[in-house]
């Protein structure tokens, strides 16, 4: 077992920067999630770690070995693949087995090893078939045994639920996490489905553009992000925003079309001075629609037309035009909204995420 | 829909097909205006025909040869070209070249390459001191077979070459790379991993090659024509003396049935063998 420490991390792909110059600690026995959208750097960053790409720069440690130049067979590592990477032509048992054959482990234990991480992952009946009479599901549960199956010291998993469906993936989700506990290897996870990540990552590591944007756990992420990035990221329904002005002469108060917020002394004294115009987050959850009278009364609010609604079962989600910008209420099905309908929303004032207009960087 | 087509392949196909099997049971020479139905005459005749049986023999050494060693010069070159980038990749073009090489000018150029008098494959051979005296290529029997079939593996093994390289395409980058993790490398990588993937084509790439010398008429005929004696005479060169040569058309057909009846059983085993794969 090891930790992971990326230091200046590094990777061009000619003029093109996959990933810039990184530094990132990743904790033994810890499971990390990067995510980030199509092209961020994530899997860039896994394949690195893996040592299936080369570094243009830095150095990667395992504990304290250097492994910058250590052959990918060499590493100690597994890797469970999107499209699962078995070997067609052997069965079950052989995929599983192959790796612990090229490492010349004895006949005898290579079973034991096998039937072990068979019966863990509920396949002890398919070793002898080929992937081809596998299901999806099942491919993906030999993908995790070949990996589990040599006690890697570096469990690294490229979106490997991708290709599942979403009952089977919230299953193999529950799966995943069991095996982790299991073999308390350290664990490098790539997805772009924050719920994956929230629901999966002891911590998380957002991507945008080749940059680790956080770092941080779930709560972190959610409550606390650095950026308008990363604030609209994570979450489902994404954070919505509104762009606003602070109004001259009053400097604790924000307003902009529909928009009307008034910050407490503590909120007013963190926001940078020369912070003129800013981008106002609010979680779908924090949005409560308000009488008029009790609206009058609240120290910030939001107004505007709903747009679409999308009953979910047990929920639903309004969508609302504030001004030129749409942002999401989440609340429960009995509240009932009409197309074109105009609704005012109250807000905790501790509840808003304010982020600089230019920048994108949180404010407070 | 289908109708017209099957007509017209009724027609291009059925028709000579039937034509040669019922030729087959007549004593035909093309000379003479009188053709007699000798029944099962000309079977019998090949039966006991020692040139049928030494060209059937012939045909399967020129063929099995050719396919087995094309098949491994074309495996050993999509595996070692298989790294090639950029501008480097032109050299698989120019590996192609001898496929795209007319059949003629293939037979000519290794004619002259074994040529006892001053041909290069000689005076390479004695000046690196391999062989002492010049070897007579085409004109002795026991080298005649082994010239024809060098020329044509020099010319298909670029064939082999292409499917290969196409083949080893397809082979998923996430699986090389498992198997990298895996710790396969050099040999094992190859052997285990690739060569699987490589099967289906090489079962249809030897299909086709078998199919193509088993009617690879000009290369020989250029080269040796058969000879020295029968040395070199496949089934095709046999056929083709009989039945413009010596005019005899019955027995020739008859050759020519039991010829495509091989072809048949040869590709039928393929296909079982390739259908078993896929499924």
């Amino acid at each position: 077992m090891a930790s992971i420490t990326l230091q200046e991390v590094e990777k061009r792909f000619g003029e093109t920067a996959a990933l810039r110059p990184t530094d990132l600690e990743i904790r033994d026995h810890e499971f990390l999630v990067l995510v980030g959208p199509s092209g961020s750097g994530k899997t860039t960053l896994l394949r690195l770690i893996a040592g299936l790409e080369t570094l243009t720069g830095g150095e990667i440690y395992f504990g304290d070995q250097r492994v910058t130049d250590v052959d990918v067979g060499d590493r100690d590592i597994a890797m469970v693949f999107q499209n699962y990477g078995l070997y067609p032509h052997m069965s079950v048992f052989g995929n599983m087995a192959f790796g612990l054959r090229r490492r010349r482990m004895d006949r005898a234990a290579i079973t034991d090893k096998v039937q072990e991480a068979a019966r863990l992952l509920r396949i002890e009946h398919l070793l002898e078939r080929k992937p081809r009479q596998l299901s999806g599901g099942q491919r993906q549960r030999v993908a995790l045994g070949r990996a589990i199956v040599r006690d890697p010291a570096v469990f690294l998993l490229d979106e490997p639920l991708s290709n599942l469906d979403a009952h089977l993936r919230v299953q193999m989700r529950a799966e995943i996490l069991k095996v982790h506990r299991a073999v308390t290897a350290t664990a490098v996870y790539v997805t772009h489905d924050q719920v994956e990540a929230m629901t999966m990552g002891d911590r998380i590591a957002v991507m945008s553009d080749g940059v680790i944007q956080q770092v941080g756990t779930p709560d972190d992420l959610y409550d606390h992000p650095v950026n308008r990035f990363v604030a609209g990221f994570i979450g489902t329904p994404s954070m919505g925003f509104v762009e606003c002005a602070r109004e001259p002469g009053e400097p604790d108060l924000l307003t902009g079309t529909g928009v009307r917020l008034r910050l407490p002394a503590e909120r007013v004294a963190a926001l940078p001075a020369k912070a003129e115009r800013v981008s106002v987050g609010v979680r779908p959850e924090r949005l409560t629609p308000t009488g008029r009278g009790d609206a009058e009364s609240a120290s910030c609010t939001i107004e505007g037309v709903v747009e679409v609604v999308e009953p979910l079962g047990s929920e639903q989600h309004v969508l609302v035009a504030v001004g030129e910008q749409t942002v999401t209420a989440k609340g429960p099905r009995e509240e009932h909204f009409e197309i074109g309908e105009k609704v005012v929303f109250a807000l905790d004032p501790g509840h808003l995420h304010i982020f600089d207009a230019e920048s994108g960087e949180a404010l407070t | 829909m289908t109708a017209p087509a099957l007509a017209v392949l009724a027609l291009v196909i059925g028709y000579p097909i039937v034509r040669a099997i019922i030729l087959s049971f007549y004593h035909y020479p093309l000379l003479s205006p009188f053709r007699n139905f000798i029944g099962a005459g000309n079977y019998q005749r090949l039966a006991n025909d020692p040139v049928f049986w030494q060209s059937l023999v012939n045909t399967g050494i020129f063929t099995g040869a050719s396919v087995v060693l094309g098949l491994l010069v074309g495996l050993v070159l999509a595996l070692a070209l298989e790294r090639l980038q950029g501008p480097w990749r032109f050299v698989r073009g120019v590996l192609l070249t001898p496929w795209a090489m007319p059949v003629i000018v293939v037979a000519f150029l290794f004619q002259f390459m074994f040529d006892e008098q001053g041909g290069i494959t000689d005076a390479l051979l004695q000046r690196t001191g391999i062989v002492h005296h010049a070897i007579p290529w085409l004109t002795s029997p026991n080298w005649a077979m082994v010239a024809v079939t060098l020329a044509n593996v020099w010319q298909q093994a670029p064939f082999f070459l292409l499917i290969f390289t196409a083949a080893l395409g397809g082979v998923p980058n996430e699986v090389i790379e498992a198997a990298r993790i895996d710790r396969a490398r050099g040999w094992s990588m190859v052997a285990r991993i690739k060569l699987p993937y490589l099967r289906s084509a090489a079962l249809v790439g030897a299909l086709l090659m078998i199919i193509q010398n088993f009617n690879n008429f000009p290369l020989i005929w250029a080269m040796t024509e058969g000879g020295p004696g029968y040395s070199t005479s496949t089934l095709v060169i046999y056929v083709y003396r009989l039945a413009f040569t010596s005019f005899n058309v019955g027995y020739s057909s008859a050759i020519g049935v039991v010829w495509l009846v091989l072809l048949l059983f040869i590709a039928g085993w393929f296909i079982r063998v390739l259908r078993g794969q896929n499924s």
